[in-house]
């Protein structure tokens, strides 16, 4: 049973308990990137934020591109860090985006596989117009992802250039837009080999 | 209307606003509306409800206006703070794969845009509650609203929700009873909301019994059958060891 004296202590432990829970989820939201209004509403709200720290998490396969992948994101974040790109680019988009490009990378790694294991062997009857299409499917999507990196690279310079001339530049749209180019790979794939299915 | 430039950051809380009302599903999905949108819904929550929570504390005025507005504004993030994994629960049993984001996201999203009709509409709350009408009709009003921006969040919310057919209907009956017994017994711990206008303000009555047990006590005595009033304290807050009767409330304090 609990005695009236020790009322006020348990609530206060249970409040403390729930500020300090909120206090390391923000933490670790501020370490993650997040900007430090959602850090400090997760302090009283953290129910509903902490889900914010499970993000989508990069495949564990690497393929051919993903040393650029990283060089061109660790760049772009660097850009963005600087003070006078300040609030240009939200950093969960550029996770995202990163997020969806080891993905494709991590499809070409297996393709890649796939390819040298049927080079390695005779071809069956009939299978040599399905090589075909998965080594133009690859070099496709390959060329796509090239494509969307190299355009984290101009993002950069966007963003210098919207340091200077204010509001013309739209830097958000252009990741978005690196994003939906990265999303139609897979519609622009499966329209190329409908044919051959 | 919600897609943003950096350039409308400024008035980016406006246009949150505007996707609120016009097209909640406009905002994004899941964890990408928390990261994006999740503090500025969560101020229009609780600025909104505090508006309201102001205007129903109008009816005494005085010190309950801003007592009135921090509790409404408790009254509607207590659910989503302590029930949405009962929430999320219901849907993984009716086979639903959704996220804990995804319920956040639909509980936040629909929460903010009830919340966002209660403060447009309380301005017409406000005129009754100005001209002084009956204290009981004031409670019954407040009530009223309550259950209408209710409506309001079950509908959203499940607009937000994954799933579709029989599954979902069940899976989101089962969430919103969960969020509607939290939010009835937080209203109840939570009151008085309404104060009579020469009664004593108070920011919490004394704790006693719970919501359910008062209303099958409203029950019995509209059958005729007076008995099951004795007012005794239960809860976390009360003191367990008395069997006294909690000191009755003030007259005129609901």
């Amino acid at each position: 049973m609990t005695s009236p004296a020790s009322l006020p202590t348990l609530w206060l432990g249970v409040a403390l308990a729930y500020l300090a829970v909120g206090l390391v989820i923000a933490v670790m939201l501020e370490r993650r990137g997040s900007p430090r209004t959602t850090a400090a509403a997760a302090i009283a709200c953290w129910p509903l934020l902490a889900s914010l720290l499970v993000r989508p998490s990069a495949p564990s396969v690497r393929g051919p591109l993903g040393p650029r992948i990283d060089d061109a994101a660790a760049r772009l974040r660097a850009t963005m860090a600087d003070p006078a790109a300040d609030e240009l680019v939200v950093v969960e988009d550029l996770d995202e985006l990163v997020a969806d490009l080891h993905h494709a990378d991590a499809r070409l790694a297996m393709v890649d596989a796939l390819l040298h294991d049927v080079s390695g062997s005779v071809p069956a009857a009939g299978t040599e117009a399905g090589i075909v299409a998965l080594r133009s499917a690859r070099a496709r999507a390959a060329h796509e992802v090239e494509a969307v990196v190299d355009g984290m690279m101009q993002l950069r310079l966007s963003i210098g250039l919207r340091s200077l001339a204010g509001n013309a530049v739209p830097v958000r749209e252009r990741l978005q837009d690196l994003r939906a180019r990265l999303g139609a790979v897979e519609e622009m794939t499966r329209l190329e080999l409908e044919p051959t299915a | 209307v919600v897609s943003q430039t950096s350039s409308d950051l400024p008035s980016s809380t406006l246009l949150v606003c505007a996707g609120l009302l016009r097209d909640p599903a406009s905002l994004g999905d899941g964890a990408s509306i928390l990261a994006r949108h999740g503090t500025r819904l969560l101020a229009i929550l609780v600025v909104c409800t505090a508006i309201v929570g102001a205007v129903v504390g109008s009816y005494r005025g005085g010190l309950q206006l801003g007592y009135a507005a921090v509790k409404l504004a408790l009254l509607w993030l207590t659910p989503l703070l302590v029930a949405l994994p009962a929430v999320r629960a219901a849907y993984r049993v009716c086979g639903i794969a959704a996220s804990y984001a995804d319920v956040c996201a639909a509980a936040l999203v629909g929460s903010a845009r009830a919340a966002l009709l209660l403060a447009v509409a309380s301005p017409i709350v406000w005129l009754g509650y100005s001209v002084h009408i009956d204290y009981h009709v004031a409670i019954l009003v407040l009530c009223v609203v309550m259950a209408l921006a209710g409506i309001v969040l079950a509908a959203t919310m499940g607009a937000l929700m994954p799933g579709h057919g029989l599954a979902k209907t069940l899976a989101h009956a089962m969430g919103l009873a969960a969020l509607a017994v939290v939010f009835v017994q937080s209203g109840w711990v939570l009151r008085p909301f309404v104060v009579r206008p020469r009664a004593d303000v108070a920011f919490l009555r004394p704790i006693e019994s719970n919501a359910f047990a008062s209303i099958a006590a409203s029950w019995r005595s509209a059958r005729g059958r007076y008995d099951g009033w004795d007012v005794r304290r239960e809860g976390l807050l009360a003191d367990p060891e008395s069997d006294a009767p909690a000191t009755p409330p003030s007259r005129g304090i609901r």
